[in-house]
C-alpha cells in the first residue's frame, strides 16, 4: 500500500509557488538512486530520466503549493499580503501560515466582530507574526509563506495541506520505485514542476526543453460526493480518476482509451472525470511546441485548496498502479 | 463545385472540440482530389498540400479554418438523465428543447435537451434561461438503460439538418467555422484552374473553440511564410452592436494589431483588381480567432483574417450566404495565384523607401 | 377506405401536421382523412371544430361526447420587413423559442428565430418578451401579416416506447381518439357517441365551449396532455414527482379553472383499478384543460379529463410513452363499455 511516511514528508514540506527548493531537495533525496539522469532546468523543474529509447513520455507533478506574499507591513507584528495561487479567503481566518525560516503567522480579519458576517476581501485580512509586546519577528515585505497544518490519517483517508500536488509527487516517486530495474520500452521523464498554481509555468518550460512525444500529468481533482454536491461523478474510493476534460484541456480520446485499457487489463479500479473548473500541467504540455498529446491521472480529493485536503489511500495506490501499467508497456496510441 | 452540398455535409456531421475525427474524414474526402498530399497532425488537425509550380525552395502560404464545433460532454448521470459539461462555449440558452445525439461506445443515442417543467420553477427561475448546470439530457430511457449504455465523458452534439432559407442563405449548426472550411475548399477548387508558384497549405485546425490549440501547434510545426485565417464574423441583428457585415455584401478583411498591415494591403489590392467589394472589419486588439495564435509563432508569421458574415452565432441556426463563401474562395485563389518570389520583400513593415523624407 | 395506421404512424402523422390555434386546417384535414369512414353528420363549425357522430350510434342511448384538442401554440406574423415580427398565439414557454426553426403560412416557408450571439450578450439570461421575437426567412417581405407560424419538431423514436415530437399535448390526445374511434367502429357500444376534435384549445378552450353547446352531450370525456414533473430537481428540492412519463393516464383531481365531476372521476379511477390500468392523480394547477369550458356550458355537462403524460409539453420536442397512449385508449374504452345512465344519478 502507498507509502504514508513519504506522503507525510511531502505534504508537510514548505514550497509556495516560486520557492520550491525545499521540496525539490526532499524529492531529490528520494529519487537520486532511482533516475538514470537528474537535472534542474532554468525554471527550477527537477527532471529525472529513466530509460532511453522508445517514445519520450513526460510525467509531471507540481511541487509548488498555493501561498501568499507579504505586500506591506502594518502595525509592528502585523503584515498585509497578496496570494500566489487560488487561496480560499474564507478558510484563511484563524488559519496558520509558515515562512521559510519556520516562523508561524496567524491570519486575522479587520474589525471588532468576533464572527465576520460578510465574505472578506483580501485587503481586510492580515498576518499576525508578533513575538512579544509590539515586536514582530524577521518577516519582511516580499517574504513568501505557505499554509501549515499537520498530516492526519482517518481510516483510509489521508488529510493534509498541499495534497495538491504533493500527492501527485508521491505517486510519481512510487512509480519510479516500482519501475526501477525494469526493462522500459519508453524514455521516461519524471518532471517535478514549479509554479503550476500561478499559471502552469514550470511545465511549459520543461515541455519545451524535453520535447516529449506524450505527456501525463498527475494532480488532484475535485469530487461530487459531499452533501448537496453531485456536480461530478468522481468520488473518494472510486479509484484512479482518468481525466476526460477540464476547463483548460481536452484529453485526446485515444489517450483516455489507452488509460482505460491499461486499467482494465491490470485490474486497477478507475473512474472517469469531467471537471468543470480547474486545469493541470497537462494543459501547458499539450499546447507546447507543435502540440504534445497529454492525459492526466487524477487523485480524487475533497476540500481542494484548504488545509484539510482529503484523499483515499486506495485511490492513491490505484493511481500508482495505473501509472506503472502505462509506463512499463509501450505507449500505443 | 456544389458549395451547398459540401456545406450540408460539414454542418450535419458531429465533431466537437477534441473529438474532430468525423470532420477530418469528411474534409479529407473533399480536399484529397484537390491537393497533392494530405496528413493528420499529432493534435488531429488536417493539413493538405497543393504544391506550387515555382522552383524549390518554395514559399508557403497557410490557410487556416477550424473544424471543431462547440458541443457538450456527459459529466455525470442523475438517474435516467445526463448532466453535462461544455466543449467550447456552448450557449445554454440556445439549446433548450432541441434534439441531440449522445455518442456512446456502441453508437449514437437520440435525445433532447430538457429543462424542468414550469411548475417546478420558482417565480424568479421562470423569468430566465437555464444555465448549463440546470439543463439535462433526456434519452427517453430508464435509469438502468442509461447506466448500461452511457459513460461519463461521452460526447454530445446538437442534431439538426441544414435548413434552406430564401436568397441562397442557409441556416445550421457549426457554420462556425465549417462555412470557412468550405471557403478553403472553394479556394482549392478554383486553384485547379489557376497557376500558382507558392505552396498552399490548407489547414483544418482542431480545438479553436477551447483555446486555438490546433492553429498554434500547426503554425509552429509548418512555419509558413504567410498565413490567412478564416472565421465567421457578425451580421446585423438586434443586440449585436456594430460593426456588423450584412450577408451577401462582401467578405470582410480584418484590420488591426493582430494582422500584418502590408499583407492586408496586398489582399485588398487583389479584391480591387477583381472589382470585388471588400468591407473592412476593424479589430483593434485580439481577434478571438486562430490568427491570434498564428501571428506570434516562432519568428512571427505575417497573418491576415477573412470573415464570413453570420447571424445567430453559436446556435443551431447560424445563418450564412452561399455567395459569400463562393466569393471568399475566389478572392483567396486569385490572391494565391498572384503570389511571386518578390512578395515577401514587398510586405516589410517599414520599407526604407517609404520613410518620409524631411524637407530641406 | 382510409388506410388504417398503427398508433405509432398515427401519432407521427398528427404530430408533424400543422395547426396553430385559429388556423387548424391542415391537421383537421389529416384527422378527417383518418376517421371519415367511421363518422356521419360531419360538421366543421364556426370555431373550426371538427365534430361528428359515430356511425352505428343508438338514437335513444346515453349521449356521450369524446373530445381531443387539435391545435398547437405558435406565432402570428405582425410585420414584415427585413425580418418578420410576430405575436404569440397561446401561452409560449420562452425558454424554447431562442434559435427555433419555424414554418410560416400554408406554404410552409422556412424561418429561424433570431438569437443574438453569446459573445455579445454574455451573462444576459433574462427571458425576452414574446413580442421581441424576430424571424429570418433569408429574404425580405417574405410573409403576409396574419399568417400563422408553427414551430418545427424533430420527430424520432428514442426507444420502442418513447417518442419525441411536437405538439403532443394535442396530437397525442387526437391519436388516442382516432384509434378509439376505430376500436368502437369494430365493436359498437350501446351509446350515442359524438366526437369533437376541438379548435383553439390553447386560446382558453373556446372551441370546446361551442362544440359542447352544439352537441349537447349528457356526459363528456376529454382527452388531453399533462405536463410531467419527473425531471431532475436541484439538490435540496425533495418534492416527489406527481406526473411521470410511463406512469399511466393522468386523472386531474383539481384544475386551474374548476374541479372536475367527482362522480365521473371516481368512476374512471375505479375502472382503472379493476382493469389493472396504470393511472396517476394530478393536482397541479399550472395548466387547465377544456374541462371548465365543457362542464360549465349552458346547463352544465358532467365531464372528466383523461390526459397523456408529456415531458416538455410546450416544447417543439416533447416526449410521450406509447404505452401511456395505449393504456389511455383502453381506459377510456373500458369506461365507455361499463357506462350506464345510473352514473349520473346522485
Amino acid at each position: 500500500m502507498a507509502d504514508k511516511a513519504l506522503i507525510q514528508a511531502l505534504v508537510e514540506a514548505w514550497g509556495p509557488s516560486g520557492h520550491e527548493y525545499m521540496v525539490r531537495a526532499l524529492i531529490e533525496s528520494h529519487v537520486r538512486e532511482l533516475a538514470d539522469e537528474l537535472r534542474v532546468d532554468n525554471a527550477g523543474n527537477l527532471i529525472c530520466r529513466m530509460g532511453s529509447g522508445g517514445k519520450k513520455i513526460m510525467i509531471a507533478a507540481h511541487m509548488d503549493e498555493i501561498g501568499l506574499v507579504i505586500s506591506a507591513l502594518d502595525k509592528p507584528g502585523f503584515a498585509r499580503f497578496t496570494m500566489t495561487g487560488g487561496l480560499i479567503l474564507l478558510s484563511l481566518i484563524g488559519n496558520r501560515v509558515r515562512f521559510a525560516d519556520g516562523t508561524i503567522g496567524t491570519i486575522g480579519v479587520e474589525g471588532t466582530a468576533l464572527i465576520p458576517t460578510e465574505m472578506p476581501t483580501i485587503q481586510q485580512l492580515f498576518i499576525d507574526f508578533s513575538t512579544n509586546g509590539e515586536n514582530g519577528g524577521t518577516v519582511r515585505v516580499g517574504d513568501h509563506a505557505a499554509l501549515t497544518r499537520e498530516f492526519a490519517v482517518r481510516g483510509d483517508r489521508l488529510i493534509a495541506k498541499s495534497m495538491d500536488d504533493r500527492i501527485g509527487c508521491a505517486v510519481a516517486i512510487e512509480a519510479m520505485r516500482a519501475l526501477k530495474g525494469k526493462n522500459l520500452p519508453n524514455e521516461l521523464y519524471f518532471v517535478f514542476t514549479t509554479q503550476e498554481e500561478v499559471g502552469i509555468r514550470g511545465a511549459r518550460v520543461a515541455a519545451n526543453g524535453i520535447a516529449p512525444d506524450y505527456g501525463i500529468a498527475l494532480d488532484v481533482t475535485a469530487t461530487g460526493d459531499t452533501p448537496k454536491n453531485n456536480r461530478m461523478a468522481v468520488r473518494l474510493g472510486g479509484g484512479a480518476a482518468i481525466k476526460v476534460v477540464d476547463s483548460g484541456h481536452i484529453v485526446p480520446p485515444a489517450i483516455k482509451e489507452l488509460m482505460i485499457r491499461r486499467a482494465e487489463a491490470a485490474g486497477v479500479r478507475y473512474q472517469l472525470e469531467v471537471l468543470s473548473g480547474g486545469s493541470t500541467d497537462a494543459a501547458a504540455i499539450q499546447t507546447a511546441l507543435s502540440g504534445i498529446p497529454s492525459g492526466v491521472i487524477s487523485i480524487p480529493c475533497r476540500y481542494v485548496h484548504t488545509t484539510s485536503e482529503t484523499v483515499d489511500i486506495n485511490d492513491v495506490q490505484a493511481c500508482i498502479d495505473l501509472l506503472v501499467a502505462l509506463l512499463e508497456q509501450p505507449f500505443e496510441v | 463545385m456544389d458549395i451547398k452540398a459540401h456545406l450540408k455535409t460539414l454542418s450535419e456531421l458531429h465533431a466537437p472540440s477534441g473529438y474532430e475525427t468525423a470532420a477530418r474524414e469528411a474534409i479529407l474526402a473533399a480536399w484529397q482530389p484537390l491537393t497533392d498530399a494530405q496528413e493528420t497532425s499529432r493534435m488531429g488537425s488536417l493539413i493538405a498540400y497543393k504544391y506550387g509550380s515555382g522552383a524549390q525552395p518554395r514559399r508557403k502560404i497557410m490557410l487556416c479554418a477550424h473544424m471543431d464545433e462547440i458541443g457538450m460532454i456527459v459529466s455525470h448521470m442523475e438517474g435516467a438523465f445526463l448532466r453535462v459539461g461544455e466543449l467550447g462555449g456552448i450557449d445554454s440558452r440556445a439549446i433548450v428543447g432541441k434534439p441531440v445525439l449522445v455518442h456512446t461506445r456502441d453508437g449514437a443515442l437520440q435525445g433532447v435537451v430538457g429543462v424542468r417543467a414550469p411548475s417546478m420553477l420558482s417565480s424568479s427561475e421562470r423569468r430566465r434561461y437555464p444555465s448549463l448546470e440546470e439543463i439535462h439530457i433526456d434519452l427517453g430511457l430508464s435509469a438502468e438503460e442509461v447506466a448500461r449504455r452511457v459513460r461519463v465523458g461521452d460526447i454530445i452534439t446538437m442534431d439538426l439538418p441544414l435548413l434552406d432559407l430564401q436568397d441562397r442563405r442557409v441556416a445550421g449548426k457549426a457554420m462556425d467555422d465549417r462555412a470557412c472550411v468550405a471557403v478553403v475548399t472553394a479556394c482549392l477548387d478554383a486553384l485547379q484552374r489557376l497557376k500558382h508558384t507558392w505552396d498552399v497549405l490548407a489547414v483544418a485546425s482542431v480545438q479553436e473553440e477551447v483555446g486555438l490549440h490546433g492553429a498554434r501547434a500547426e503554425a509552429y510545426r509548418l512555419n509558413p511564410d504567410i498565413a490567412i485565417a478564416l472565421d465567421v464574423t457578425f451580421a446585423p441583428q438586434p443586440n449585436v452592436p456594430s460593426p456588423t457585415f450584412e450577408l451577401g455584401s462582401g467578405v470582410p478583411l480584418a484590420l488591426g494589431a493582430n494582422f500584418h498591415p502590408a499583407l492586408f494591403e496586398a489582399i485588398k489590392k487583389t479584391a480591387e483588381r477583381l472589382e470585388m467589394t471588400l468591407p473592412i472589419e476593424p479589430v483593434p486588439m485580439a481577434s478571438g480567432t486562430d490568427a491570434w495564435a498564428i501571428q506570434i509563432s516562432r519568428d512571427g508569421i505575417p497573418t491576415a483574417l477573412l470573415g464570413i458574415p453570420t447571424r445567430n452565432m453559436h446556435t443551431t441556426v447560424e445563418t450564412v450566404d452561399l455567395r459569400d463563401i463562393e466569393r471568399g474562395g475566389r478572392l483567396l485563389a486569385e490572391f494565391i495565384a498572384a503570389l511571386d518570389d518578390q512578395f515577401l520583400t514587398e510586405i516589410v513593415w517599414d520599407a526604407p523607401e517609404r520613410t518620409e523624407k524631411k524637407d530641406g | 377506405m382510409a388506410e388504417l395506421l398503427s398508433l405509432r404512424e398515427t401519432l407521427k402523422k398528427l404530430s408533424e401536421a400543422i395547426g396553430v390555434s385559429g388556423e387548424e386546417r391542415q391537421v383537421r384535414q389529416a384527422l378527417l382523412e383518418l376517421t371519415k369512414d367511421r363518422l356521419e353528420d360531419v360538421v366543421i363549425d364556426t370555431m373550426g371544430n371538427l365534430t361528428a357522430r359515430l356511425k352505428g350510434g343508438q338514437a335513444n342511448a346515453l349521449r356521450v361526447m369524446l373530445s381531443a384538442p387539435m391545435d398547437e401554440i405558435g406565432l402570428m406574423v405582425s410585420g414584415s420587413e427585413n425580418f418578420l415580427s410576430v405575436l404569440p398565439v397561446g401561452r409560449l414557454d420562452m425558454r424554447y423559442v431562442a434559435a427555433a426553426r419555424v414554418l410560416i403560412g400554408a406554404q410552409k416557408l422556412n424561418g429561424v428565430v433570431l438569437f443574438a450571439p453569446i459573445h455579445k450578450t454574455y451573462g444576459q439570461d433574462e427571458l425576452p418578451e414574446p413580442k421581441s421575437i424576430l424571424i429570418d426567412t433569408g429574404g425580405k417581405n417574405s410573409a403576409k401579416v396574419g399568417e400563422r407560424v408553427a414551430f418545427v419538431g424533430n420527430y424520432a423514436e428514442l426507444s420502442a416506447d418513447v417518442v419525441r415530437g411536437k405538439a403532443f399535448q394535442s396530437r397525442a390526445a387526437c391519436a388516442v381518439l382516432v384509434r378509439l374511434i376505430e376500436m368502437l367502429a369494430q365493436a359498437p357500444l350501446p351509446l350515442d357517441v359524438y366526437v369533437a376534435f376541438t379548435a383553439q384549445a390553447r386560446i382558453y378552450g373556446r372551441g370546446a365551449t361551442v362544440a359542447a353547446n352544439r352537441l349537447k352531450p349528457q356526459i363528456a370525456f376529454l382527452l388531453d396532455g399533462a405536463e410531467c414533473d419527473d425531471l431532475p430537481r436541484p439538490e435540496g428540492d425533495t418534492q416527489l414527482p406527481t406526473v411521470r412519463l410511463g406512469g399511466g393516464t393522468v386523472l386531474r383531481a383539481a384544475e386551474e379553472m374548476g374541479i372536475p365531476d367527482q362522480r365521473l372521476l371516481t368512476y374512471v379511477r375505479n375502472i382503472a383499478e379493476s382493469q389493472g390500468l396504470p393511472y396517476q392523480i394530478d393536482i397541479s394547477e399550472a395548466y387547465g384543460t377544456e374541462n371548465a369550458n365543457i362542464s360549465q356550458t349552458q346547463t352544465g355537462v358532467p365531464s372528466v379529463s383523461l390526459s397523456v403524460p408529456v415531458r416538455y409539453m410546450s416544447s417543439p420536442n416533447g416526449l410521450v410513452s406509447l404505452a401511456d397512449l395505449e393504456h389511455t385508449q383502453r381506459l377510456l374504452h373500458a369506461a365507455l363499455t361499463a357506462l350506464t345512465p345510473k352514473l349520473l344519478e346522485n
